[in-house]
Order: structure tokens, then C-alpha cells, then sequence
């Protein structure tokens, strides 16, 4: 059964990377992640871009996930009823949270023997006056009192906000969760959740949520370390330095900022960055047998800082913050003479490396500004949100607009790289996901 | 005959008198105005005319960068404080143009205490003929900044007009109405009318959307619907309440959907959409509207 769960996420990644894989960039306008990747060499990016891909789901979400299912499943099956019979797994709207599920279940499942319905789908179906039957057909119990567990990895490929677009959610809580002998594992965007939580109360037939956690500076190192290693990542020499300039200006810039809330945000980061910076220095002297490893924290407590301790948003703004830089030869027979004029004994030699005519470095990682915004732009990405990604035609519904209408806006806010379109298929770009969820926020909008 | 002549001549030589002293007093009465005039006016030169320009000039530059300003700001901050932010607008117009008369009033006047008693009371004689109305329309829009029966951003009604109040002048406001005109509207209109304000410095506005469907429909699930539609529009304010209530009249039932838009500028965009999403479930629904010989014969 196991293997039904990982052939999932395998054709999951397979028939949906746009929205799955973490590098599931727009092909057509350069981003700034697509910028890093382009000024790469060609097989660099490529196994930047396999390194990020293959990475798998952070291990502090599949923990949590797998704690949270074990218990709420034992208590379950001590005494089935209607109200413990599920659990809901809630992820950023711009992380793939099936992907996360689906990699979380997989050993679960293995060792835990229980009937298994699956909701196989990759997409939310066109017709959305569909939804219900296919939830009836795909999930509704096969035998009477007989237990098994339903899986819906995705709990937005089940509803549109449209008229008609809800009622597979009505079905689903009305008819699905009540019933005791199904166990219920959903996985949703946090901002999708909200919203049906705010107009169908679906919490209150919930009975147990998920939140996956908020990713730590120091899980973050562990978590990118692999990448870093293989592709012998260095941190900026002058990160201090930079650190410092980074404070002025992004006060400077913070000024003429949206609202008063992103200057805060801005400001605070920096100011940690800038606290710990200066605590780190002082302390070096005293820590001669300090690892290397130390220089990264202050990287990526400023990268969980900004990334609000989403992997997705981490890891590109991660990518965002390499640069490519060759050694020039001059340089190279600098480091090679130095070497060489060394006392070291014959076996040094022989160990020697000679330094390679490339490197990366990794500045410190800043969020990307938001671009001016109307109030229509707004409506556009909050529904984008609440779906996690739309066809063009599924996001004019919800909007209620002509498709073209809609086309036009998605392509004006596409050539700002707030949004990413893969063919038809249009989601926000994760990298600015932490200040549209903050404007969001101070313009009524749920989320 | 010379004696009925001479009372006539006597009376003609008075007659020319009288007229030689009207006009001396009335010549006095003008050089004593002039002396007053000239006493309060100071020397006009060419380089206080261009000074007084320049000052206009100033204060013309200074309200547009102030209503700019305010207008900027109001649409870059979160969205709770664009209407506390617009207020700002016609303080920061008061400001400024008092600050021009007084400036221009001290290059062109001797304002000394004899004469400011004068100018007002000259002023006050001028505006109680000429300029009551927008003396009264002056005073009226400064107490209307402080009383505030209607704030920028405001969405009211007042003098048969309804719009959203898009400017605070020193005579009036503008409101902005559903078919796009501007309409200006004194400030005195609050001396004796009623104003009606839908949204008190507020960001949120109910919106009420009406429907009139006929009398057999299931009233219970056109309340749904309506829910529903309410609930998947663009524009919902969801963490405000939404309502659905009915009434019953003679030629069928009329359903009001009460809700609040996001921004409450979108007012009639999010009543349209409510109206074209309600009608589009209806017709799938087969929902019955009531018949024109019920609507003409109710």
C-alpha cells in the first residue's frame, strides 16, 4: 500500500512540476531565481536545479506529520466516532503540502496495515459541477463499518471558489467526515483553509489540524547543507560588510514602503542579523576551535527570518542569493605560489589541491520588493492563494471575469515576477510570498 | 405779481444752497473714504503684484502637492487607515489657503487694530450682501471639519445625491455618484438638511443587493444561494457579517442580500457581481421571477 502513496507523489511530480517541484520556474520571463541559474554554467544550474528538486521535504515536517498522524490514528481506533476521525495537515499556500504528505505517509503506511482510498487526482476536475461525484466515486466508503483511511493530498483540487465550486466541500463535510470508520489525512494551504473554514466552518468538523512548523535558522543549515556541500557553496567574505550596507539601504528603501508593517519586518530582520553578526565577532576570539559551520548561522537565521520559516521560500531565496564568480589565473597562481612557498613537509604537497578556477558564493539573502499593486491585482493573487495554482479559465471563474480580462492582469503581474505561468497554469512566486501575504492581510483579505 | 415772485426765488437760492452742501458733505464723505482707504492700503508696486503672484502661485502648488500627498499615502497604507489618512486633505487645504489670505492681507493692508475693525466691518457689510451664501458655505465647511457629518472617502447622501465624498473643499465637497459625475455640493447645505453617511470615516460600507423573485420559489434555498454567492465573490468582506432577510409584497417576494465589500469603493462593481453571479445560479436553478402582470397590478 505503501507503494500507492509514492507512486502518487512520483506521478504527482511527473504530471504536475510546475506546481510540485520547487524549481518549477517560469520558463518564459526571467526571474530572479532564473537569473541566477542562467549566469551558472550550463551543468552547474543543472545540478543546482536536480540538487533542489531531489531535495526531499524537510525532515521537521515529515516528524511532525508522522507524530500527529500516529496519535491521532491510535486515538481513532481506540474508540472510532465522528469526532476524531481526521486530521488536516495545513502548509504555506505556495508549498506543496501533497508533496509533503504524500513523502511523510509513505513509511507510515508501510508499517501500519489499514485499507487505503486515495484521491488520486493531479488537478482539480474542469467541471467543477463534477466535483462532488467524483469525490463520491473516489472516496466514499466501500463497506459498511469496515475501516479504512481516505487521503486527500490536496484539499484544493476539491473546491473553486464559485457558486457551484463548493459543493464537493459540502459533500465532503456533510456526507465524508461524519462517517466514524473513515479516517480522514487532508492536506491544504493554509490560506485555501481559511477561507472554507470562514464560509463553510469546516474546522468545526475537523477534529484535530496540523500546522506544519515553522523552520528554524539552524533547520534550515541542516536541511540546504547537502546542496552547499556538493556544490562547495561559500559565504560572502565581506558578509558583515555587506550586512551593514544591506541595513542602510533597506532602511532607506523601507522608507518608501507600502505599509509600516514591512518597515518593521525589514528593519527587524536586519537589526538580528546586524545583533548576531556583532555577538558572533565578539565571541570568535574566544571560540578559536569555532567550525566553519558557524559562519552560515547568521545566513540562515536571516533566511528563516525572512522566509517566515517556509522551506519553499527559504530555498528559493537560497538560490536567489548565489552567484557565480571564475578565478582569475593571476589569482590562481597567487594562491598556488603562496602555497608553494610554504615550509609544509613533502606530504602536504602531495595532498594539495590546487584551488578550482571557479567558485559560488552566497551573498546574504533578501526578499525580493513587491511591485505597485492595484486593489485588482489583489483580488487576482488572494484567489490564487486560496487555490494554490489555477488555469486561466478556473481563475476567471472565480474572479468572474472574462478570461481575457483575467489573461491580461496575469500577464502585466507575470512580467513583474510576482506570478509564474507554466501553459495554463498560474500560481504566485514563492519568493514574494511574505510580503503579499503581509499587504494582503492589511487590506481585509482572509489569509 | 413780484410779490407772489420773491418766496419762489427765496426758496430756489435755499434750494441751491442745500444742493452746494449735499454735494460738499458728499465730497467730504468720499475723501474721507479715500483718506480711509488710503490709510489701510499700502503703496500697491509692481513688485508687491508680482510678490502676490508668486504667493498664489505657492499656495496653488502647495494644495495640489498636499491633495496629492494625502492621496498617495492614503493608497500605499494599510487599508483600515486610507480614511483616517484623507482626512488629513481638507486640514492641510484650510491650512493653506488661510495662511495665503492672511499673508497677502498683511502685503496689502496696515494691519493695525483701527484697521482690522475696519476691513472687517467693510468686509462683513460686503459679505452680508454680496457673498452671504459662501461666507455661510466658509463657516459651514469649517465646523463640518471638526463636527464631521462627512469625512473624504465617505460614502453619503445629501441634497438627492449619493456618491462617495472625493474632496473637502473650502466652499463644498465633491461627490463622486454611481454614473461617474461629479457633483459639487455647498457646505451649507448641513445648516438645514439632513445628511446621510454610510460609512462614518469607516472603510466598510453594506452593500444591499435586491432581488425579486416570485412567490412560489423556496425561499430557503434562494437563501442559500444567496449565501453562497455572497460567500465566492471577489469582493466579500468575509470577516463581516452577511444577511439575508425577505419580504413579501403583493406581486412576489423581495430577497435583500446585505453585505460588506472589501474596499468600499467597489460598492456597485461588487453589487453587479453579486446581481450577475445570483441571476446565473438562479436560471440553473430555475428560479421564478414575478410575473409583469403581478408587478403592474401590485
Amino acid at each position: 500500500m505503501a507503494n500507492v502513496v509514492r507512486q502518487l507523489r512520483d506521478w504527482l511530480l511527473e504530471k504536475r512540476p510546475f506546481r510540485i517541484k520547487r524549481m518549477g520556474k517560469d520558463a518564459d520571463y526571467s526571474s530572479e531565481v532564473g537569473d541566477v541559474l542562467e549566469s551558472l554554467p550550463a551543468d552547474l544550474a543543472e545540478q543546482l536545479t536536480t540538487l533542489v528538486d531531489e531535495l526531499p521535504s524537510h525532515p521537521g515536517d515529515k516528524a511532525a506529520v508522522k507524530e500527529a498522524l500516529s496519535e491521532a490514528i491510535a486515538r481513532w481506533q481506540e474508540n472510532p466516532s465522528g469526532t476524531n476521525n481526521s486530521l488536516v495537515v495545513i502548509g504555506s499556500p505556495v508549498a506543496a503540502v501533497a508533496r509533503i504528505l504524500t513523502e511523510s505517509l509513505s513509511p507510515w503506511v508501510e508499517d501500519h496495515d489499514l485499507p487505503l482510498q486515495l484521491l488520486d487526482w493531479v488537478n482539480r476536475p474542469l467541471d467543477t459541477q463534477k466535483i462532488q461525484s467524483r469525490l463520491q466515486d473516489d472516496l466514499a466508503p466501500e463497506e459498511d463499518n469496515g475501516t479504512s483511511i481516505a487521503i486527500i493530498p490536496d484539499l484544493s483540487w476539491c473546491f473553486l471558489r464559485t457558486a457551484e465550486g463548493l459543493d464537493g466541500i459540502d459533500y465532503l463535510r456533510d456526507g465524508l467526515l461524519s462517517n466514524p470508520y473513515q479516517f480522514w489525512v487532508i492536506g491544504s494551504g493554509q490560506v485555501g483553509f481559511r477561507y472554507l473554514n470562514c464560509v463553510l466552518k469546516l474546522e468545526a468538523h475537523c477534529s484535530q489540524l496540523l500546522l506544519l512548523p515553522r523552520l528554524s535558522g539552524e533547520q534550515l543549515k541542516d536541511w540546504l547543507t547537502p546542496i552547499i556541500e556538493a556544490l562547495d557553496v561559500r559565504l560572502d567574505e565581506d558578509s558583515i560588510q555587506e550586512r551593514l550596507q544591506t541595513l542602510g539601504e533597506e532602511q532607506l528603501e523601507a522608507s518608501s514602503l507600502s505599509t509600516v508593517s514591512v518597515l518593521v519586518e525589514e528593519l527587524w530582520a536586519s537589526i538580528k542579523s546586524v545583533f548576531r553578526g556583532v555577538k558572533d565577532d565578539a565571541l570568535k576570539p574566544l571560540r578559536p576551535d569555532a567550525s566553519p559551520g558557524v559562519e552560515w548561522k547568521d545566513y540562515f537565521e536571516r533566511l528563516a527570518d525572512l522566509s517566515d520559516g517556509v522551506s519553499t521560500v527559504a530555498l528559493q531565496l537560497f538560490v536567489k542569493s548565489i552567484y557565480y564568480e571564475e578565478i582569475d589565473s593571476e589569482l590562481q597562481r597567487e594562491l598556488l605560489d603562496a602555497v608553494e612557498s610554504t615550509e609544509d613537509s613533502v606530504e602536504d604537497y602531495i595532498d594539495f589541491e590546487p584551488p578550482p578556477p571557479h567558485r559560488i558564493i552566497a551573498k546574504l539573502p533578501k526578499l525580493p520588493r513587491l511591485p505597485q499593486l492595484e486593489q485588482t491585482d489583489l483580488y487576482v493573487l488572494y484567489s490564487l492563494l486560496v487555490h494554490g495554482s489555477l488555469t486561466l479559465t478556473a481563475l476567471a471563474e472565480t474572479l468572474g471575469e472574462e478570461r481575457q480580462l483575467v489573461n491580461d492582469a496575469v500577464q502585466i503581474m507575470r512580467g513583474k515576477g510576482i506570478i509564474e505561468q507554466q501553459q495554463n497554469t498560474v500560481k504566485v512566486n514563492p519568493a514574494h510570498y511574505p510580503r503579499l501575504k503581509r499587504k494582503l492581510a492589511s487590506n481585509n483579505f482572509i489569509i | 405779481m413780484m410779490i407772489t415772485l420773491l418766496p419762489l426765488a427765496q426758496a430756489g437760492r435755499n434750494a441751491g444752497e442745500a444742493a452746494e452742501n449735499a454735494g460738499k458733505a458728499a465730497g467730504e464723505a468720499a475723501s474721507r473714504t479715500a483718506g480711509q482707504t488710503q490709510r489701510i492700503l499700502t503703496e500697491i508696486t509692481g513688485p508687491k503684484v508680482i510678490q502676490a503672484l508668486v504667493i498664489l502661485a505657492i499656495a496653488y502648488v502647495a494644495i495640489k502637492t498636499a491633495d496629492w500627498l494625502v492621496t498617495w499615502l492614503s493608497e500605499r497604507v494599510a487599508k483600515e487607515m486610507r480614511l483616517r489618512v484623507m482626512q488629513f486633505q481638507p486640514f492641510a487645504r484650510t491650512f493653506v489657503m488661510s495662511l495665503t489670505v492672511i499673508t497677502l492681507m498683511n502685503l496689502f493692508l496696515r494691519l493695525s487694530q483701527e484697521n482690522v475693525l475696519a476691513v472687517t466691518g467693510t468686509v462683513a457689510v460686503a459679505l452680508g450682501f454680496a457673498f452671504k451664501d459662501y461666507a455661510s458655505s466658509v463657516i459651514a465647511g469649517i465646523i463640518g471639519l471638526f463636527e464631521a457629518p462627512y469625512r473624504v472617502g465617505d460614502r453619503i447622501e445629501i441634497a438627492d445625491e449619493y456618491g462617495e465624498v472625493i474632496s473637502y473643499g473650502l466652499r463644498g465637497i465633491r461627490l463622486r455618484t454611481p454614473a461617474d459625475n461629479v457633483v459639487t455640493v455647498p457646505h451649507n447645505h448641513i445648516w438645514t438638511n439632513s445628511v446621510s453617511n454610510a460609512n462614518m470615516g469607516e472603510l466598510e460600507a453594506q452593500v444591499i443587493t435586491e432581488f425579486y423573485l416570485a412567490h412560489e420559489v423556496d425561499a430557503g434555498l434562494v437563501k442559500q444561494m444567496l449565501f453562497r454567492v455572497a460567500h465566492t465573490s471577489k469582493y466579500t468582506h468575509l470577516s463581516l457579517p452577511i444577511l439575508v432577510v425577505m419580504e413579501e409584497h403583493s406581486w412576489g417576494s423581495l430577497f435583500k442580500l446585505k453585505c460588506y465589500p472589501l474596499d468600499a469603493r467597489d460598492e456597485f462593481l461588487f453589487k453587479t457581481d453579486l446581481t450577475v453571479r445570483a441571476k446565473r445560479l438562479f436560471a440553473k436553478q430555475g428560479i421564478a421571477y414575478p410575473k409583469r402582470f403581478d408587478l403592474e397590478t401590485g
